[in-house]
């Protein structure tokens, strides 16, 4: 393991919140945005299965969206909190104070919305863009009327400043049924017109391609900026040997096929393939080498990942 | 979690807007904060805090500097020397949310933008521009920071605003900003409202070098509404000085420049014209100290004499000398030596010393040669109006303390009658305009009418800063000041005719004296 100036645990693997790694379908993600802020809609739905890994996938594409002008559109994120109350005026000050903008509490709500609809179109103006998009996080938290704000928001902002917001709005698959059903009712057509026209499916990993190009980047990714890479940084010794972690694809695709079956699952979330990747890099590779890892290392890397539902008790076997 | 952000209003800035634009525009974009926080962010605006890192990060580096410069980093206050300033701006923009300092200069007359004149007051509420309060105080839709119903109404008012129609803001920051750095400066006559610039002399008794215009910028004048009929261009290459230059540079020596002699005897030259006009060319037969008598026939002759045998030793005559100095004596001057010699120009924002080329000095030397005559023969004029209009005794003069400065450029002087009602005369400086002699006092009879200058630090600074602090304020001309005033029983005087006949004798002078200057030909008639 790499102990040079760099202290181990700055590396961003052990930041689990910050975190990244590209998978295609992020690309495909960023390609679809793309369009979207090319071709001036003003809204779509990205959904998929909890942990698919959503919100990470926004959080990388954050500085990847541009406009046909090539500007940088900026990408504001907001994740909906379910709280006692369901009122507009409490979806202002949540969105305010998400975004960690100014604001009083006692302040009219007329206020919160001038605040609010200044914060976007300072931020559009600040990247120099007439367009902003607001990714709305676990959708499935809020109700038809709160949505109906965010049309409210994009009227003012477009009205008044020229500026168009588009916003996304993620949510769980599983958890969205019920609201989706509503979007698509007659009378919530005008929600549905500006922001469900268009629905994304977002999936974790699928295939080995898809495994195999997630490795690749522990292999290509460095920390620090021009430091080793990831595998480097903690395989020094196998990497100069010529060891890879994409080398081992098979070995781990193998495993999670096994495991995916018995776990019930249609696909490898990117959270927990990244925490199984992590452990067995991290954990597994650096105590035992390389040499020893086996379909039973990984076994153990996938149980621990959290891919199965923690029912067992601290004396079970697992 | 990091302290809540607050909008900077970038979506209303627009380039070239002064620092009020700035926080107005902070605080429309900020509804939520009270009005306390608001007067507490306006308040602390002149520390570098992190509202003003905020707002001023969201300028560019070059007009944020230009607007130090002319500002002096304090909002708001008539801070740089030399120029007057005055809260004016322009209806439309205001409405659509912007304002330039360019239209505090007070040359400044209309909007390059809309072309409407530029007013010291919002013709919506009615209420004075007072840039360092009105922005968190007033909601007035056109020029504060209105509630949120006007807000959305008046942005809808918002146009952008073209490359085009900021060209002459454009142009005339560039201007300003790239004088501050050159010794071709802006000039504009000082007491019609000029620009002062960053360029001082070393030299005390000279503080200021200010240059003209040059007549290609009279469209870019006519935009903002500036008069244009005296610009001029000049100018002059220079060296920039190092320390070890400036080390080297003896102090004390005053070596008399090459062209020096070649100057004073072609302006000894275009002088003599005058007193060659005057019928009695012996100043020495009418004018004597017994019985004091200038009259318009000899005031030129007397002032040119006075010029050259006081101030070009190399012709000295006892006697002129002697009634020369006494003169100065009685009107409470210091009886000015020679000219400096400007040898190294000092540019303080810059913190570099220049050293100017032979035409600067030649230029100089010329410009100022001319206007220590004018300054002599002004004062005589007053001189000759307040000894015929008087009561008192020559020797019994209530200004006997007074005190009478002058400057090179700025043709000033003040004239104390006592400790409490100061009159402080102040001339315009530049020949084709001097219309009247104007004054100012501390006695409030004299502040009422018409535009007057003075300087309210007058008393405070040294003698070098004098007119470098001028107000417009509102006061009468000398006749009508003096007329107005009982303290010094003027009913009675004949003023009301001698003001007529004073303000024609010298505008008549001074455009005779122009006119020498036009006509060569004339002159060498003469000689």
């Amino acid at each position: 393991m790499n102990n040079g100036e760099t202290s181990t645990f700055e590396h961003p693997i052990f930041d689990s919140a910050r975190f990244r790694i590209h998978t295609p379908m992020i690309e495909k993600l960023r390609d679809d945005i793309n369009t979207l802020v090319w071709t001036g809609y003003t809204g779509a739905a990205v959904l998929g299965f909890s942990r698919a890994g959503k919100t990470s996938a926004l959080q990388v594409l954050y500085d990847d969206i541009h406009g046909r002008d090539g500007r940088k559109v900026p990408v504001l994120m907001y994740s909906a909190h379910r709280r006692d109350k369901t009122t507009i005026r409490s979806l202002y000050e949540n969105i305010l104070n998400r975004l960690n903008v100014h604001y009083v509490s006692t302040n009219r709500t007329e206020l919160l919305v001038r605040q609010l609809v200044e914060f976007l179109s300072n931020t559009a103006a600040d990247s120099n863009a007439k367009q902003i998009i607001l990714a709305v996080d676990e959708t499935q938290r809020l109700s038809i009327a709160q949505i109906d704000v965010f049309a409210e928001l994009d009227d003012i902002l477009r009205s008044e400043f020229g500026i168009s917001m588009m916003c996304l709005f993620i949510g769980n698959k599983e958890q969205m049924g019920t609201l989706l059903e509503r979007i698509y009712s007659g009378e919530n057509q005008h929600i549905c017109g500006r922001f469900f026209r268009r629905q994304y499916k977002f999936h974790g990993l699928r295939s080995i391609e898809d495994v195999e190009a997630c490795l690749r980047q522990y292999d290509t990714k460095r920390f620090p900026a021009e430091g080793p890479t990831y595998t480097e940084f903690f395989l020094p010794e196998d990497y100069k040997k010529g060891f890879r972690l994409a080398s081992v694809t098979n070995t781990i695709w193998r495993v999670y096929r096994a495991h995916k079956q018995h776990a019930g699952v249609s696909e490898w979330a990117m959270d927990y393939f990244i925490r199984a990747t992590n452990i067995l890099l991290v954990d597994y590779l650096t105590r035992y080498g390389v040499d020893r890892l086996s379909d039973e290392m990984f076994d153990n890397c996938i149980r621990l990942s959290g891919l199965y539902p923690e029912m067992l008790s601290y004396n079970d076997n697992p | 979690m990091t302290t809540p952000k607050l909008n900077s209003g970038s979506v209303y800035q627009r380039e070239f807007e002064s620092c009020f634009n700035a926080v107005r525009r902070f605080l429309i974009a900020n509804p939520t904060l009270s009005k306390h926080t608001s007067s507490k962010f306006a308040k602390e605006r002149g520390e570098l805090s992190a509202f003003d890192a905020m707002v001023i990060n969201s300028q560019s580096t070059h007009y944020w500097e230009t607007n130090q410069w002319l500002y002096g980093g304090k909002w708001n206050k008539h801070y740089r020397p030399g120029i007057t300033l005055r809260e004016k701006s322009c209806q439309t923009c205001m409405e659509q949310l912007f304002h330039c300092h360019l239209y505090s200069l007070p040359w400044v007359r209309f909007c390059p933008i809309h072309r409407r004149y530029l007013t010291d007051h919002c013709l919506s509420c009615g209420e004075h521009w007072s840039f360092s309060t009105r922005y968190y105080k007033n909601d007035c839709p056109t020029c504060g920071a209105p509630t949120v119903v006007q807000s959305a109404i008046r942005r809808n008012w918002l146009t952008e605003y073209s490359a085009e129609q900021f060209d002459a803001i454009n142009l005339f920051w560039s201007l300003i900003y790239n004088q501050t750095i050159s010794l071709s400066v802006v000039y504009y006559d000082y007491l019609a409202d000029g620009i002062g610039v960053g360029v001082s002399e070393a030299n005390q008794e000279f503080p200021q070098v200010q240059f003209s215009l040059h007549p290609e910028q009279e469209p870019l004048f006519s935009s903002i509404g500036a008069p244009t009929d005296r610009l001029l261009m000049k100018r002059f290459s220079y060296t920039l000085l190092t320390s070890e230059d400036l080390r080297s540079t003896p102090i004390n020596e005053t070596p008399e420049p090459s062209s020096f002699t070649e100057i004073t005897d072609r302006v000894s030259q275009e002088l003599r014209g005058f007193s060659h006009y005057a019928p009695e060319d012996n100043f020495l037969k009418s004018v004597y100290m017994d019985s004091l008598k200038i009259t318009t026939s000899n005031l030129l002759s007397l002032a040119y004499e006075i010029w050259e045998n006081t101030l070009i030793i190399h012709k000295p005559r006892q006697m002129a000398s002697r009634i020369s100095a006494c003169l100065f004596k009685i009107l409470g001057v210091d009886l000015p030596s020679h000219i400096p010699i400007p040898r190294i120009l000092l540019c303080r924002r810059r913190g570099i010393a220049l050293k100017p080329d032979k035409d600067f000095i030649a230029w100089y030397y010329e410009e100022s040669i001319l206007d220590l005559y004018t300054f002599i023969l002004k004062h005589l004029v007053l001189f000759r109006f307040l000894v015929e209009n008087s009561d008192y005794n020559l020797a019994n003069y209530t200004w006997h303390k007074g005190d009478l400065m002058w400057h090179s450029r700025y043709m000033c002087c003040g004239i104390f009658l006592d400790d409490v009602n100061c009159i402080k005369v102040v001339y315009e400086s530049r020949f084709p305009s001097i219309k009247t002699i104007e004054i100012d006092s501390g006695n409030s009879l004299l502040r009422k009418c018409s535009f007057g200058h003075s300087s309210l630090k007058y008393e405070q600074e040294s003698d070098e800063l004098f007119g470098r602090y001028l107000i417009s304020q509102q006061s009468d001309n000398l006749f009508d000041c003096l007329l107005a005033d009982p303290r010094y029983k003027l009913n009675e005087w004949r003023v009301q005719s001698n003001k007529v006949h004073i303000d024609r004798e010298l505008s008549c002078y001074n455009k005779n004296f122009i006119e020498q200057r036009r006509r060569p030909s004339l002159q060498e008639g003469l000689h």
